[in-house]
């Protein structure tokens, strides 16, 4: 027998399906900005990355100039990629955070359809990283940063910067599902983070390192995406939006094997 | 008869070589209350963890309202509703946002949510407390609320482990007298508890599991019975009388078992009592209380899983056997 009289039906009830998806993503959604949309986080949301941009920019900018590089312009896409990173592992830290409540055992022992957890999750992270990229942006404009392209270059940035931080909020969420102890998987993914963008175009042009650092900066995935970045900002040369576009996609591919095995297996 | 509501059979799960749950099967009628009980590290959430979909089981058949939990995990995510051990509601939410946002997730349109959950928050005591940050709530409090959730839309199975623990008496009545509710209006009820007293009160059926396994299965009742029709407790409270009492008497009833701050002989009739009276004044000791009494499932379950066998698994039999002990709330 299956389900008795007066409770919720409980024949085969697809907690599958697209409007399900939608619905519950929406609703987790909400609930994740909730918890981190308060005065002080969005604060730190904007507050922060800007800190890190006028700080990069009062100390180098000069020295740029004398190598005749615009810092104005050649800064912006590193500050936001550097944050999407940083965004990213917040991600796992919150869903690490989430395994430890036994939230996330009990999202998992109701019919909620599995993709909207991680899907949840993700619209989150995007609203908070199109926070912190908008002020990016515009704090840049204030100095001088511009998008040769106008505003469709402007929107392909944003839709880019984005891009890079979902595929990395795949990867993170993995590791956070993977985890009970959030500030232990926030310190771990910090770890290799900073190196990543220290080896890449992102602060410096390959020029810059030794003869031995610059294969590994010229095929580094950061490199990619942060030169994609410059590329649609000054709309000139797009050859490297295609190496970018492979990497996110390789990325996506193997991070999301990790974030399914891992959602799977989170009590 | 129709196919009990829960079956289990043959469950299996091991963490790396180590067996949590070794072999467990038993069966919950619809509509009946089914007290899980057993030490720390039995198995019981493990059992739980593999009935409600979260863990995949070994070996084995689990099934939940007809649903296979492997072949129809979803079937049988519709049909249950759990409050895990460890309350799980979003501290960063009020009350109130919690209980609306699992009716939501379940389908209840926002209004319907918002009408459920002020009538839970009444229910569980926490009217006033809705609006407030769980962040601010006492554990007691985030464990009814806990429930609350689980309650949000009713279902044909509720699954519980350890509902009552850390709540104060006033608190634990009420969890029972939910759980008594829930029962009458023909909700099947799976418990897991610590608390002998718990599922003597509230339990049509109780398994006990010690080690992954299986020892004991029957009513309350039964269990009570497999110690004899009454016993003799002798209650001691110096430590070293009371030693010195239990090596006295287990030199003439070999089965005597050791409680909290007592010794309990089976077999509870005039003689035993006078021969037991007897025995400690010939040997000089002390004692506060000697009665005869009906047997409680403490008895039950010192006799079932023998005297360490609660502290031995998890090296502490110190705090085990309080906790045990602490439960019977004589
Ligand atoms: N995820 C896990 N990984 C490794 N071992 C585990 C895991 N979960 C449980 N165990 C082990 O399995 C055994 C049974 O654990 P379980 O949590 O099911 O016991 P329990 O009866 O619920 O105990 P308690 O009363 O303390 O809650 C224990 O020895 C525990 O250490
Ligand atoms: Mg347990």
């Amino acid at each position: 027998m299956s389900g008795a009289a007066g409770f919720a039906p409980a024949v085969a009830v697809a907690e599958g399906g697209p409007v399900n998806l939608v619905r519950q993503s929406a609703l987790l959604a909400g609930r994740n900005l909730r918890v981190s949309l308060g005065a002080a986080a969005v604060a730190g949301m904007v507050i922060t990355p800007l800190l890190f941009f006028f700080g990069f920019l009062a100390v180098f900018r000069q020295m740029f100039a004398a190598h005749g590089i615009d810092f104005a312009q050649y800064l912006p896409p590193a500050i936001v990629v550097m944050w999407v990173t940083f965004t990213a592992i917040s991600a796992a830290v919150l869903f690490a955070r989430d395994r430890r409540t036994g939230m996330l055992a009990r999202l998992r022992s109701m019919p909620v359809n599995s993709g909207a957890v991680v899907a949840g999750r993700l619209a989150s992270d995007g609203v908070r990283g199109l926070i912190s990229i908008c002020a990016v942006i515009a704090a840049a404009h204030v100095t001088g940063f511009r998008f040769a392209t106008g505003v469709a270059g402007a929107a392909a940035f944003v839709l880019l910067a984005l891009t890079v931080l979902l595929v990395l909020s795949v990867g993170t969420g993995a590791a956070g599902l993977a985890s009970t102890e959030p500030e232990a998987v926030g310190a771990t993914l910090h770890m290799p983070a900073m190196p990543l963008l220290m080896l890449s175009t992102a602060f410096a042009p390959v020029g810059g390192f030794p003869s031995w650092l610059r294969p590994v900066v010229e095929y580094s995935p950061v490199s990619a995406v942060v030169d994609a970045l410059r590329a649609v900002a000054e709309g000139t040369d797009l050859a490297p939006l295609g190496r970018a576009a492979a990497w996110l996609l390789v990325l996506l591919v193997v991070f999301s094997r990790a974030a399914t095995r891992a959602y799977r297996r989170a009590t | 008869m129709t196919e009990p509501m829960i079956q289990v059979e043959g469950l299996r799960k091991s963490f790396g070589k180590r067996a949590a749950v070794d072999g467990v099967s038993f069966g919950v009628p619809a509509g009946s209350v089914m007290g899980l009980l057993g030490p720390n590290g039995a198995g019981k959430t493990t059992v739980i963890n593999c009935l409600t979909t979260l863990l995949r089981p070994d070996a084995g058949r689990v099934s939940v309202a007809g649903f296979d939990v492997e072949r129809d995990p979803a079937g049988v995510r519709a049909s249950i509703a759990l409050t895990g051990q460890f309350a799980a509601v979003d501290q960063l939410l009020t009350g109130r946002q919690n209980l609306v946002l699992f009716g939501r997730l379940l389908r209840m349109s926002r209004r319907a949510a918002g009408e459920r959950a002020t009538e839970l928050l009444a229910r569980f005591d926490l009217a006033e407390s809705g609006d407030r940050g769980v962040r601010e709530y006492s554990g007691g409090m985030r464990r009814r609320l806990d429930l609350a959730a689980a309650l949000m839309v009713p279902r044909p199975v509720l699954v519980l482990d350890e509902p009552t623990t850390g709540l104060d008496p006033r608190s634990r009545h009420a969890m029972w007298r939910v759980v008594r509710e829930l029962r009458s209006a023909g909700t099947t009820v799976l418990l897991t508890t610590q608390y002998l007293e718990e599922a003597d009160r509230l339990a049509d059926g109780i398994v006990v599991v010690a080690r992954g396994k299986v020892i004991a299965t029957g009513t309350p009742e039964e269990l009570k019975g497999k110690v004899g029709v009454s016993v003799c407790e002798v209650r001691i409270d110096d430590e070293r009388a009371r030693r010195d009492a239990l090596v006295v008497l287990l030199d003439r009833w070999p089965d005597v078992t050791e409680g909290d701050g007592s010794i309990v002989v089976p077999g509870g009739d005039a003689r035993t009592l006078a021969e037991i009276v007897r025995r400690l004044t010939e040997a000089g000791v002390e004692t506060d209380n000697v009665a005869i009494r009906r047997p409680s499932l403490d008895d039950a379950f010192f006799a079932l899983t023998g005297h360490g066998a609660l502290g031995h698994h998890d090296g502490s039999p110190a705090a085990s056997n309080g906790r045990a002990g602490a439960g019977a709330g004589r």
